[in-house]
């Protein structure tokens, strides 16, 4: 008997478990990263 | 024990139509878990004031080097318990050891809740030193070994996402860790037990998922439409080398020198980037801070994009680059320097980060290209001795080097000038290590597994 194949919602959820925490360190990596940005600009 | 037989290697083998885009999330629930330890050092000040609340109380509170022995011990277990039980993981698959992981990951940060609770640094030391420790080794291997055995196609890029995974878990984990500690904070604590008790659970239920969305592909799998190149490419093994053969092979020991060196090179910026900064152009803290989130963004990048690249230039090529390029690069920071460039600076930095984190995340496909897949998970955590070493010896090296500078009259600026200078020529030895790989030689191949 085959096997079923992956539900493409299961592997579109799987990658969302782990793309909104990281999504959110990027961001406040970023927010971290904000002084830098306008200490260069400003000079 | 009959009920935890679905965690057993032959329990987690896919079925035909199981699709493999599911692994990458499964190896990155478990690498954005333990790659939190690169944040530690956001508990390190709370740690020194357990007792004093607003303050250290000399004498009573933990000091700084006590509490940074916590990280030191946790990434010595990391290498270790990676190389002592590399075979223990191949042989019972990656579930059951994604789940060791979780409980020995998870464990350690209740054992360390309890440290804190009792105020006792040894407990600590234990817990998320030696148990968490544990947890970092074994949940570092499994999903990297899983994911090359199926991506043949890509290794380079497969590892290089479960990598980059590690690379991330700082930037979540760090913040994590500073909000949780700010809402449980009080008059009477400064909130760690309680982070550390919080973390453990979520940080249990991440882990949980990646472990049963793992599976290992079927013997004799492969991806549809992929066929192995007929021409068989000279640093490409079609063999299958056990670790025990790898590890005496001068390859293995090449390899194992490349990736201390590519460490120690990269530690010397990463570890002290904020200060770094400070120092050299009399920036704020606050810009600092900014420098080294940024540089954890170009490590966290550069695994994936350096290593995926690695699947078109061939491992050797890309090495070769990441320790020329970078050599070049570190010897023109004191230039950034003289020339007082913030930009320069920023961009020559984040460009060595990069490639720093590209060759932590290629060299698991470098060992799949000279040894074959069947063991690559033990080699590569016999290999990780080696990034251990590194992470501990590495950022002592460029204290002393620095602080020696200032204390023989440089000035602050300038004092890291030297410590550049050397990473360059760590980097060109790496080159030369990496120039010597070759591929394994005809007499271990009646040593194949």
């Amino acid at each position: 008997m085959a096997s079923p194949k992956t539900s493409p919602i299961l592997i579109a959820l799987a990658w969302l478990a782990v793309t909104i925490p990281l999504g959110w360190g990027v961001y406040q990596s970023l927010v971290k990263a904000l002084p830098l940005f306008r200490s260069v600009s400003a000079k | 024990m009959a009920f935890l037989r679905f965690l057993d290697r032959d329990r987690t083998v896919a079925g035909p139509g199981f699709n493999r885009w599911l692994l990458p999330p499964a190896a990155l629930a478990v690498h954005l878990c333990i790659g939190e330890i690169y944040g530690f050092s956001v508990f390190n000040v709370p740690l020194t004031r357990v007792v004093g609340i607003d303050r250290s109380i000399v004498g009573q509170d933990w000091t700084i080097p006590q509490v940074g022995w916590i990280y030191s011990i946790a990434l010595i277990m990391l290498g270790l318990s990676a190389a002592v039980l590399g075979r223990w993981v191949e042989r019972v698959g990656p579930r059951k050891t994604m789940l060791a992981s979780a409980c020995c990951f998870c464990g350690g940060f209740l054992i360390a809740s309890l440290g804190v609770a009792l105020h006792q640094i040894w407990v600590i030391y234990l817990g998320y030193g030696v148990v968490g420790g544990i947890g970092l080794g074994l949940g570092y291997i499994a999903p990297v070994s899983t994911l090359v055995k199926w991506f043949p196609d890509r290794p380079g890029m497969a590892t290089g996402l479960a990598i980059m995974g590690f690379g991330g878990g700082a930037l979540i984990g760090a913040p994590f860790g500073v909000e949780l500690m700010a809402y449980f904070k009080s008059a009477s604590s400064v909130g760690l037990k309680e982070a550390f008790q919080v973390m453990a659970c979520v940080y249990f239920g991440f882990m949980t998922f990646g472990a049963f969305l793992v599976r290992v592909p079927a013997s004799g799998w492969k991806p549809e439409g992929f066929e192995p190149d007929s021409r068989p490419k000279r640093m490409v093994t079609q063999a299958h080398f056990s670790v025990t053969v790898a590890s005496k092979t001068p390859q293995f020991w090449l390899l194992w020198a490349v990736l201390c060196l590519n460490v120690t090179a990269g530690i010397g910026i990463l570890g002290q980037a904020s200060l770094m900064c400070q120092n050299m152009f009399g920036v704020s803290p606050a810009v600092g801070g900014g420098f080294a989130g940024l540089l954890s963004l170009a490590n966290m990048g550069g695994r994936f994009f350096w290593s995926s690249a690695s699947d078109l230039t061939g491992r050797k090529v890309i090495y070769a680059f990441y320790f020329l390029l970078g050599a070049v690069l570190y010897a023109l920071v004191p230039l950034t320097q003289k020339v007082q460039s913030v930009p320069l600076f920023v961009l020559i930095t984040a460009l060595i980060i990069s490639m720093y984190g590209g060759g932590f995340a290629t060299i698991p496909a470098y060992l799949r290209d000279l040894f074959g897949t069947a063991q690559v998970g033990a080699i590569h955590g016999r290999l990780i001795t080696a990034w251990s070493m590194a992470a501990v010896l590495g950022p002592q090296a460029v204290n002393y080097i620095s602080t020696y500078q200032i204390d023989h009259g440089v000035s602050k600026s300038a004092a890291y000038n030297s410590t550049m200078y050397l990473m360059a020529v760590l980097l060109l030895a790496g080159f030369v290590c990496n120039l010597f790989v070759r591929p394994v030689a005809e007499r271990h191949q009646h040593l194949h597994i």
